[in-house]
């Protein structure tokens, strides 16, 4: 039972990877602006990760000049992100705040 | 008595000096504990306040490089990280937070909170706390307090001795004085005692013989009063106990009395066993002497004395002015007499109260006005020699 329930994590993580990998990353890593500098501009503007998460959710939704946080350079190179599918945003996000928690990278000597 | 009295009173005096100075070294050393530990409070306070400084330049360094791995040095501290929600993101402290101060102190712990203007890290808040040993204040304190005390304690105790030299000096010259005055009184009144007592065995006339009946009587109760001063002024309880035939003692101190209650023609009934006591003879004799006196001075003219003796009392009962309860209450006060025209200073009761408390002797005194008075002396076995 316990086997079971491991293979089949394994399969929906590896699903949601390749996911995000599609969805977000081939796209940002090929020039469009990088996904680390957008999670440290969220988090310095929202001050947590569930505020950043929050706010980048409304903005992949429905994306507008208003509601984006990044400097007006990256918005005339980059232009404004395409919506994203109610459907998979919370899987995109999720797996997107896992990646790059400070959370897991701060040790305290 | 007068050394017992003046190491009493240094003693007493050195006693009131030792509290103060304790008391006032324990004021000091709060004051100055105090004043130390806020000492090193700001000074730990600046040290936490230039890390917490340190620590928002390193975050904020770290967040401008994207780190991958974000260490962070606490050098000494204890830190927490917290996000704008209040979440912890890192932390050292286990001790409770208090959102509401900025700073304070729980446990000898210094607590300081800086928050982040700039999330870097997405850090909000950032706590850092340090401990504050107050044990060096306290031994440094106690370096100094301790020898101050002994130092202070010697000085006083020294200057208590000179003080009261002049007035230990005092007593032993009024010592020296009162002593010789004393033998100077008894001699006179036991060579009166011992001529008038010659006359009387001449072939004198009885008018003379009268005379000189009274010169005795005011001779002995000279003699009673003396011994009496000398036993409340100079004499302790003599703890020499010898054994003691109660009943000899009795009948020689009637003797003694016996002209004194003859001048009122008193009657003197005695029902007297043999009793052996291990007491001091002295101690007994002045009980005794004070017993008798009172039942001869509180008597009426022709009235009668009944002296009772056994293994467990002795009881003397006279047929006198007798008390009210109130007078009964009042007779153990030094002084206190009961009938103003009768002779004596009101030391008798005293003498009494004092030789019963120190052979733990079980005073009984059974009276009523106009109707005599009974007092009853028992002892327990540890008196008795066998």
């Amino acid at each position: 039972m316990v086997r079971i329930f491991g293979l089949c994590l394994v399969f929906v993580i590896a699903v949601y990877g390749a996911n995000f990998e599609t969805e977000c990353a081939s796209c940002h890593s090929k020039g469009g602006p990088e996904l680390e500098n957008i999670y440290f501009r969220y988090l310095q503007v929202h001050g947590s990760q569930k505020r950043a998460k929050d706010k980048m959710r409304a903005y992949l939704l429905a994306p507008s000049i208003e509601k984006s946080i990044m400097p007006q350079q990256a918005l005339l190179k980059f232009g404004i992100h395409q919506p994203v599918d109610q459907n998979i945003v919370d899987e995109m996000l999720d797996c997107y705040f896992e990646q790059y928690d400070v959370k897991k990278r701060i040790k305290l000597l | 008595m007068p050394e017992k009295l003046l190491k009493l009173t240094l003693k007493k005096f050195f006693a009131i000096y030792i509290g103060s100075l304790i008391f006032l070294f324990s004021c000091l050393f709060y004051f100055a504990y105090n004043a130390q530990k806020e000492q090193l409070i700001n000074s730990e306070t600046q040290n936490v306040s230039t890390y917490l400084a340190q620590l928002e330049e390193q975050l904020k360094t770290h967040h401008q490089n994207k780190s991958k791995e974000i260490k962070i040095e606490s050098k000494g501290f204890d830190i927490a990280l917290f996000d704008i929600d209040k979440n912890i993101i890192a932390s050292q402290i286990k001790d409770e937070i208090r959102w509401q101060s900025s700073s304070w102190i729980e446990s000898d712990k210094l607590f300081m909170r800086h928050d982040q203007s700039v999330y870097f890290l997405g850090v909000k808040y950032i706590f850092a706390s340090s401990a504050i040993d107050t044990r060096d204040i306290i031994i440094k304190l106690l370096t100094i307090f301790i020898p101050a005390f002994v130092f202070m304690s010697t000085i006083g105790y020294f200057l208590s001795r000179v003080a009261l030299k002049p007035a230990k000096l005092a007593f032993e010259s009024i010592d020296t004085f009162v002593k010789h005055a004393t033998h100077d009184i008894n001699t006179p009144i036991s060579s009166i005692l011992s001529n008038s007592h010659l006359l009387l065995q001449k072939n004198i006339s009885s008018e003379n013989s009268k005379i000189i009946s009274r010169l005795m009587l005011g001779a002995k109760s000279l003699a009673i009063l003396y011994e009496d001063l000398v036993f409340l002024s100079f004499e302790s309880i003599n703890k020499k106990k010898t054994v003691v035939k109660v009943d000899e003692l009795i009948m020689q101190r009637v003797g003694i009395m016996e002209q004194m209650a003859e001048y009122k023609k008193i009657a003197i009934e005695m029902d007297i066993l043999p009793v052996v006591l291990c007491v001091s003879e002295n101690d007994i004799a002045r009980l005794i002497d004070n017993l008798l006196s009172n039942a001869i001075k509180y008597n009426k003219v022709g009235g009668t004395i009944k002296i009772t003796l056994n293994q467990k009392y002795l009881s003397i009962k006279d047929s006198g002015v007798g008390m009210s309860e109130d007078e009964k209450s009042l007779i153990f006060n030094r002084y206190y007499r009961g009938v103003s025209f009768e002779k004596g200073i009101g030391l008798g009761m005293e003498i009494i109260a004092r030789v019963c408390s120190a052979y733990s002797l079980k005073l009984e005194i059974k009276s009523e006005k106009h109707n005599g008075s009974e007092v009853v002396i028992r002892w327990s076995e540890s008196l008795d020699c066998a």
